[in-house]
């Protein structure tokens, strides 16, 4: 029986595969659905279509770069484009036009290249990447994979190496490669990279991992992130303390759900994982994927479990679902969601707690930057994405209530952002700079409303530290006392936007010394992602004999959920808990 | 490149209506736009410059306020405070591209920062250099049926690479309450 299913990773992307196998049996074969020419989407109805604007996109099947239409209908916001030979493609671009034009109130170009690695005269986006001349953001988060070694073996994965397949290559850089790709991240102009991600795979499986931490920090990185599913550090815990004293400042952690039936991958062991790094004093992000249909109805029981782990879970990133590979309309329909839905998710499911307006886009952060660029006159790091690509908000807890406070309920954000845009152009047009901060430093409690503040929290002093001192930990201090939750939609070839992918600032470093935006490397794999590992690494069989190890040795054996299950400490377990602690 | 030294010529202000909707209810509605050779100095090529320049947000700050013209002093009865901004960016919009032949192009923000696309380029400079906005304000602030009354416009802006620094009154010509 054919069956189409959907799979997910932790990098926030779906893949359609067609298993032929019967229910029940689901170790046989799964077959890759190939690009099929002719089985086109059904015309839709257009009558009711306002046009928005155009962009460049490309077609699903071919990559052949194509012209979009962006356009509203029933108050959400699509995208539609047709490739000359296969067809029309539609897809949903942004669940709420409402919201589009609130975020796209923010559209801030950053500052560009002006050390490009790759010359280009005219933009070819997604095509030769490197970062180009045109490319219009520094990097402002940069993805290092270690390895593409995994202990787990999510039937749907598409990331790890699969031992067996034809043409499975252990990726795997050396510690003098990752130092040259760090190098080359330092030596961007006019913001050299100062925040790195290390991913894999699973890269705790590297056991020089402490090392390439240490290289990174020493070569003048600020940030360094690592990306797990936990599984390692559940198990080993003092490997939390061991990371952190190398210089991690906080673990990214795939969670998609409080169930073990939401989140397979780590439900048991995600618990054993974030004790482990309350003990070590190592900050965690929880990372959901999030997708329509699956797990989409416990978007806030997510936040409810970070709130309960505040003090070591700094933040929650949701990333509405990519869907890669080939996939009928009415599959993506299924599983399709984006910012503005997961929004209201979060609404509807938190009775109000955090609602759609609490919510921003990130280059709303533009004016903070721009403040301090007009107080320093030195260009500074700024997070200048497209506004459809991320999305965030602080909440604070309220002790006394046991409740979230969104930082819009006390803090006037929108006139604040104004205010500041306004102080910078003053100083820009040469107002005295000590007049103008000295009116700033006055205003700026004005902006925030001390009786709806949570108790204990003086944010007017965190917004000033922020503002005056404008370092690394000011940031970090006004982070600490905040859960930070976040969105941000990774593209997929159905609603690919190359204005979107010009402004990206998550990007992949390369053994070939390229710094290479998210949504080529991992949409386009086939022009980067297994062409980079496929050179740079080496086939399975010849990584074994050189390492005199089996692949399959470093698997995950599901050791600690009998443990977990016995116990009953599962991220459901302990949701449970903590309502029926409210409810009584 | 500069526009600015003809705009205060003759800038385009007037009351088109002030009417007395009900005993409840007076509206006026006052347009102003800057005088067309102003506009006209506002070009694709200004814009890219700008962009080229680190130059990509022009906010303009609109004051509008009605007065009620006395033998002695004129009475404000209405006022208002608007901002409307550009934010140039880069575009991918291929239809932009073919027409103009420029991949720097105009967002325009209204004063609900909220976002208008355009297709267009003088309706784009309508939309930041003109204004037409109504007020509703209780009769019981006048004298009689009658009045005279008159807007005047305040507009301010920083100085950017394609206009000098704006700060000016503009006031209308004065019309009857009818």
């Amino acid at each position: 029986m054919l069956k189409i299913i959907y799979i997910t990773s932790v990098d926030g992307f779906v893949m359609t595969v067609v298993s032929n196998v019967n229910e029940g049996e689901k170790k046989k074969s799964l077959i890759f659905i190939p690009l099929v020419k002719g089985e086109e989407e059904e015309p839709t109805e257009r009558f009711s279509d306002n046009p928005i604007k155009s962009t460049q996109s490309i077609c699903p099947e071919c990559n052949r770069i194509i012209s979009a239409e962006i356009f509203e209908r029933e108050g959400k916001v699509y995208m539609r484009k047709t490739c000359p030979v296969h067809g029309e493609t539609e897809e949903l671009y942004f669940g709420d036009y409402g919201m589009y034009r609130r975020f796209s109130a923010y559209w801030d170009d950053g500052k560009g290249q002006e050390a490009p690695n790759v010359k280009m005269d005219r933009c070819q986006c997604p095509a030769n990447c490197g970062l180009c001349t045109n490319h219009l953001s520094h990097t402002g988060l940069a993805n290092i994979i270690v390895t593409n070694r995994c202990d787990l073996t999510c039937w749907y994965c598409f990331f790890y190496v699969k031992k067996g397949l034809e043409g499975a290559y252990v990726y795997e850089p050396t510690l003098e490669q990752i130092r040259a790709m760090v190098r080359t991240l330092r030596a961007e102009r006019p913001v050299p990279g100062n925040s790195v991600q290390i991913t894999g795979g699973e890269p705790t499986l590297r056991d020089d991992l402490p090392e390439i931490i240490r290289m990174i920090k020493q070569e003048g990185i600020d940030h360094v992130q690592l990306n797990t599913n936990g599984i390692n550090i559940a198990l080993h815990p003092e490997l939390a303390r061991v990371y952190k004293e190398a210089g991690v400042s906080n673990l990214y952690m795939s969670f998609d759900g409080v169930t073990p039936k939401t989140n397979p991958k780590n439900h048991w062991e995600a618990p054993y994982a974030i004790e482990a790094c309350r003990k070590a004093n190592l900050g965690v992000v929880l990372v959901p994927t999030v997708i329509k249909s699956v797990n989409d109805h416990e978007v806030y029981d997510i936040i409810r479990f970070a709130k309960q782990n505040i003090d070591v879970v700094r933040a929650v990133n949701f990333q509405p679902v990519s869907l890669t590979g080939r996939m009928s309309k009415k599959e993506r329909e299924k599983y399709r969601i984006t910012i503005p839905d997961v929004i209201k998710k979060i609404e509807e499911q938190s009775e109000g707690e955090i609602a759609s307006s609490d919510w921003f886009p990130v280059p709303s952060c533009s004016p903070v930057t721009h403040f301090i660029e007009a107080i320093t006159n030195r260009k500074q790091y700024e997070l200048s994405i497209h506004f459809a690509c991320g999305a965030g908000t602080y909440v604070y807890l309220d002790r006394e209530n046991d409740r979230l406070v969104p930082i819009t309920r006390f803090v006037d954000i929108k006139g604040l952002l104004e205010y500041l845009d306004d102080v910078s152009e003053e100083i820009e047009s040469g107002s005295n700079k000590y007049v103008e901060l000295a009116k700033v430093a006055l205003k700026l409690k004005g902006f925030v409303d001390e009786k709806n503040q949570p108790e204990g929290l003086d944010l007017a002093r965190l917004l000033f530290e922020v503002l005056f001192k404008h370092d690394y930990s000011s940031v970090g201090k006004f982070q600490m006392n905040s859960l930070f939750l976040g969105m941000m939609h990774f593209m997929d070839k159905y609603n690919h936007d190359e204005e979107r992918l010009q402004r990206c600032d998550i990007h992949y470093l390369t053994p070939d010394l390229r710094i290479i935006p998210f949504c080529s490397f991992n949409v386009i794999p086939e022009w980067y992602r297994d062409r980079i590992q496929k050179k740079y690494g080496m086939p399975v069989e010849q990584w074994e004999k050189q390492h005199n190890e089996k692949l399959e040795d470093r698997l995950y054996r599901g050791q600690l959920r009998k443990e977990a299950i016995k116990q009953g400490t599962g991220a459901s377990c302990l949701v449970n808990e903590m309502l029926s602690g409210v409810n009584g | 490149m500069n526009a600015q030294a003809e705009y205060s010529k003759e800038p385009f202000i007037r009351v088109i209506q002030a009417r007395k909707e009900s005993a409840e209810k007076l509206n006026f509605t006052v347009e102003f736009s800057f005088p067309q050779n102003f506009l006209d100095g506002i070009t694709l090529e200004n814009i890219k410059e700008a962009y080229r320049n680190m130059d990509r947000r022009i906010k303009l700050k609109y004051r509008v306020s009605i007065y009620e013209k006395g033998i002695l002093f004129n009475k404000k009865i209405a006022e208002k405070e608007l901002s409307k901004k550009w934010v140039l960016y880069w575009t991918r919009d291929p239809t932009i591209l073919e027409r103009y032949r420029t991949n720097i192009w105009v967002l325009g923000i209204d004063e609900n920062l909220e976002s208008e696309f355009f297709m267009d380029f003088e309706e784009a400079k309508t939309f930041l250099f003109s204004l037409r906005e109504t007020f509703s304000v209780q009769p019981e602030s006048f004298a009689d049926k009658g009045s005279k009354v008159f807007a005047e416009i305040q507009v301010r802006s920083h100085r950017h690479y394609f206009i000098e620094a704006i700060n000016s009154k503009v006031r209308s010509a004065t019309i009857t309450i009818v």
